[in-house]
């Protein structure tokens, strides 16, 4: 059978290796001032961040407001964000491309629209969780899964190529093995996880549904070519012209391969149809719903940061600017945009040292680098105000945490041993000293002046076989420091004197 | 009831999953604070007296529990902190920090699994081996295709993961094996310190511009038959920043001032693996302090290691001029 490509099927083809370029260029380029999108152009357009993060922050989030025109299409054609737009979509289908000879197993078929209720389902699920301030979409959004996996993925090489410093991530791989095996999903059926999981191909799904763009057939002879074609099982029966529009992607492929060429997509102007077909339903049971909303609301509790599981350490250093710590949890996405973008790699994500609910959230680890003075990328590239808008001048008014001082460990005073890092690179003259064998040995912090920067672990960290003497506690968090912006002026002024 | 071939995939990706739950709950574990032990070298307490060697204070494990637990239960008081501690809830050790560093080729491996799937999944792939197998008519491509994809992955990315935090260290002698190798084994060995003053320091600053961290040295060696001492053998250890490991040599010089033999007792960093070769080591034979090719760096170095040969060298440079102190001591006295 000679395949002929539609138009519209060009074009798809065209917006998806686009989206999917400018989307891995943001990554790659975030924190840098000649991009000219913003750093978080891809969660404005997702609406289900906006639904779940605005009642899980208490905070209406205005970032989210060009998700309203992405609904607004959806509402108009259809759920076309999933087979144009979403990343994970793109990726989804180049992994089914280059497996393009695995047999696929179609028996999937017959059972998919069980599997199908699932994503309205983990939608409830996550709704109910987000109505008791908790949400778990960095599980589920195919937005922040794709951040985390192509961050992990080609920013070392970037770091590599450009001579910065190494991209030093533990967890990166649990990222990719995590979008790893959403595409081996894809051997079960097409597009398994946009059909069967997708909290937000489930929303727009939904919005879908009121789409008054169709497909219509004039002379199929029902060979159901388009049928087996569908990667999203949409096409129930083309004959009775019988879809579920709730799951169509607009990929447009039953154009391409529809032998008497009677497929056909326009605008239907019929609004006293709806819904369109038995089939064009969310087939969701009452029971299911409840069950869903329940398992929600039962997380929430599970997860909760005082509860069952796990409680937080509250000792953890957060990102500058980042809320208390239930705040700062419930907006935290974990999509890592701020580790990724770090320069130093002092963000890093967490584990279980936050508990259950603090999963990949970012934490300050001076040990592996220090928050540079003249930075504020990770505040320009977070998407939901986790970690507040500040500039270079006005980042230290809070401080991120206090040093302490260990003399046990200090190589001036355990070994008499001259060193004097932490002097040296301190940019706000936080850590007195007393002179002794002329020797600078530190002798106390300033608890006002420190701003727990953390570059005094950093250098310690590098002169000591074992823990530093120096280790940034999460004390003072979200206090006033006494460092006046003139120092941090003055600071940076003779920064640029030295490297001129 | 379920498909059979349905049960099997589920199946398949349950065990991935539980695989990749199992390395999770692994790396839980190897995240957990770590219990430091401290590496610092402690100021010897002995008397500058000639002893037989004990090889004691050398090998002791350094670390101290008691201080540990007492810090780690400490707590802050008031604004101005003076000593508290607590192991930081996010902690690389340097070492961890550069082995992820340093595994830069793991970077490639998704590509490579990518790949991999891509290779054995593409149709002619499939038509060769459907042809191969075709005696065997109960062969299932597709069964097989899966199974080996999950095996491979889960073996991949346990290879992967398994040595995140292992430092690269490798010991190659002990200190009494390698003084004793150089000392003869049936020579008796005695030990004594060579004392850092402050005029010794000025002169290691000023010769070597390196400032000696010990106010004492220890210093094997060995005497002839007519009591006389005829080789030393010194023990130095530095840590090299560039590759945050330690390293640890044992110089052999002779009563003349000369090195007889270097050796390497420790390394901390694999960039340096390749300084323990035989030629390498060799050339700074009887090197003394006014071989001018060593003090001009003019020796055959190794790349790659560029910085552990010059800590290498200066090594030399700092044994051969604690023999000259050793030796204005002695006359001294």
């Amino acid at each position: 059978m000679r395949r002929k490509t539609s138009m519209l099927s060009k074009t798809r083809f065209v917006s998806q290796v686009f989206f999917s370029l400018l989307f891995c260029a943001g990554i790659l380029m975030a924190g840098n001032d000649y991009w000219p999108l913003p750093e978080d152009f891809f969660f404005r357009l997702d609406p289900l961040l906006a639904v779940i993060c605005m009642p899980a922050a208490g905070t209406l989030l205005c970032n989210f407001l060009l998700s309203a025109s992405v609904v607004a299409l959806t509402v108009f054609a259809g759920r076309f964000f999933c087979g144009w737009i979403c990343p994970l979509g793109a990726c989804i289908d180049f992994f089914e491309w280059i497996t393009r000879g695995f047999k696929r197993p179609e028996i999937l078929n017959y059972r998919i629209k069980h599997f199908c209720t699932i994503k309205y389902g983990i939608l409830v699920f996550v709704l109910a969780a987000a109505g008791f301030s908790f949400q778990f979409l960095y599980f589920f959004d195919p937005i922040i899964i794709m951040t985390r996996f192509t961050g992990m993925l080609l920013l070392p090489f970037k770091k590599e190529i450009l001579h910065q410093s190494p991209f030093v991530v533990k967890h990166a791989f649990e990222f990719i093995v995590f979008v790893f095996f959403i595409l081996m999903l894809s051997f079960l059926a097409r597009r398994f996880w946009c059909r069967a999981l997708c909290p937000l191909g489930a929303l727009f799904g939904i919005l879908g549904t009121f789409s008054r763009f169709e497909f219509n057939q004039k002379k199929c002879n029902s060979c159901q070519v388009c049928q087996k074609i569908c990667k999203t099982g949409a096409i129930a029966d083309p004959l009775k012209n019988l879809e579920q529009t709730q799951e169509c992607i607009r990929c447009f492929d039953c154009l391409n391969v529809c032998p008497q060429n009677a497929r056909r997509f326009g605008y239907c102007s019929d609004f006293t149809r709806w819904p369109k077909s038995s089939q064009d339903t969310v087939n969701l049971s009452r029971r299911t719903f409840i069950g869903w909303g329940a398992s929600g609301m039962a997380a929430a509790v599970i997860f909760a940061p005082k509860a069952v599981a796990m409680p937080g350490k509250k000792y953890l250093l957060r990102p500058p600017h980042a809320p208390e710590e239930e705040a700062f949890l419930d907006l935290c996405l974990r999509c890592q945009a701020c580790v990724n973008v770090c320069p130093t790699n002092a963000l890093q994500p967490v584990f279980f040292q936050s508990g259950l609910y603090g999963l990949w959230t970012p934490a300050l680890a001076p040990s592996v680098g220090a928050c540079k003075i003249d930075c504020n990328a990770c505040a320009k590239v977070c998407p939901t105000g986790a970690i507040g808008k500040f500039t270079h001048l006005t980042k230290y008014h809070l401080k991120i945490g206090t040093a302490v001082l260990n003399k046990n460990r200090c190589l001036p005073w355990a070994e008499n041993k001259p060193c004097g890092k932490c002097l040296q690179h301190c940019p706000t003259g936080a850590i007195g000293f007393t002179r002794e064998d002329e020797m600078e040995k530190p002798e106390r912090i300033d608890f006002l002046l420190c701003v727990g920067c953390g570059i005094c672990q950093y250098v310690c960290n590098r002169q000591t076989l074992g823990p530093p003497a120096l280790i940034i506690t999460a004390k003072g968090r979200n206090q006033p420091s006494g460092v006046a912006p003139v120092t941090i002026k003055t600071f940076l002024e003779n920064k640029q004197k030295k490297i001129r | 009831m379920i498909h059979k071939k349905l049960k099997t995939r589920i199946s398949l990706f349950v065990l991935f999953f539980i695989c990749t739950g199992l390395i999770f709950a692994f790396r839980i574990n190897a995240r957990e604070p770590e219990v430091y032990s401290a590496h610092h070298i402690k100021a010897a307490i002995a008397q500058p007296v000639e002893i037989e060697a004990d090889f004691e204070d050398e090998e002791a494990d350094l670390s101290d529990p008691a201080l540990d637990k007492k810090l780690a239960n400490a707590t802050h008081q008031g604004e101005l902190i003076h000593v508290a501690h607590f192991t930081p809830p996010v902690f690389f050790s340097e070492r961890a920090k550069r082995s992820i560093e340093k595994r830069f080729w793991i970077r490639f491996s998704p590509f490579g699994f990518i790949l991999f799937i891509a290779a054995i999944t593409t149709p002619q792939s499939r038509r060769k081996k459907q042809r191969a197998m075709s005696l065997k008519k109960s062969f299932n491509l597709g069964k097989t295709a899966i199974v080996i994809i999950g095996i491979v992955s889960i073996l991949s990315f346990l290879i992967a993961l398994w040595p995140t935090d292992i430092c690269h260290a490798l010991q190659y002698s002990s200190i009494k094996n390698a003084v004793t190798d150089y000392l003869g084994k049936e020579s008796k060995i005695y030990q004594t310190h060579i004392i850092i003053t402050p005029d010794s320091k000025a002169l290691f600053k000023k010769e070597l511009g390196w400032t000696p961290p010990k106010s004492r040295y220890k210093v094997y060696y060995t005497k002839s038959d007519g009591g006389q001492p005829y080789a030393y053998v010194y023990v130095l250890s530095d840590k090299l920043n560039a590759c945050g490991g330690l390293h640890k040599y044992c110089v052999k010089i002779s009563a003349e001032g000369k090195i007889e033999g270097i050796s390497i007792i420790e390394l901390t960093c694999d960039r340096s693996y390749c300084i323990n070769s035989k030629a390498f080591l060799a050339q700074f034979k009887r090197f003394d302090l006014t071989n001018a090719r060593v003090k001009a760096k003019n020796y055959d170095a190794i790349s790659g290691a560029t910085q552990s040969t010059d800590l290498t060298r200066d090594v030399v440079l700092r044994a051969l001029m604690l023999h000259r102190i050793l030796n204005e001591q002695k006359a001294g006295a």
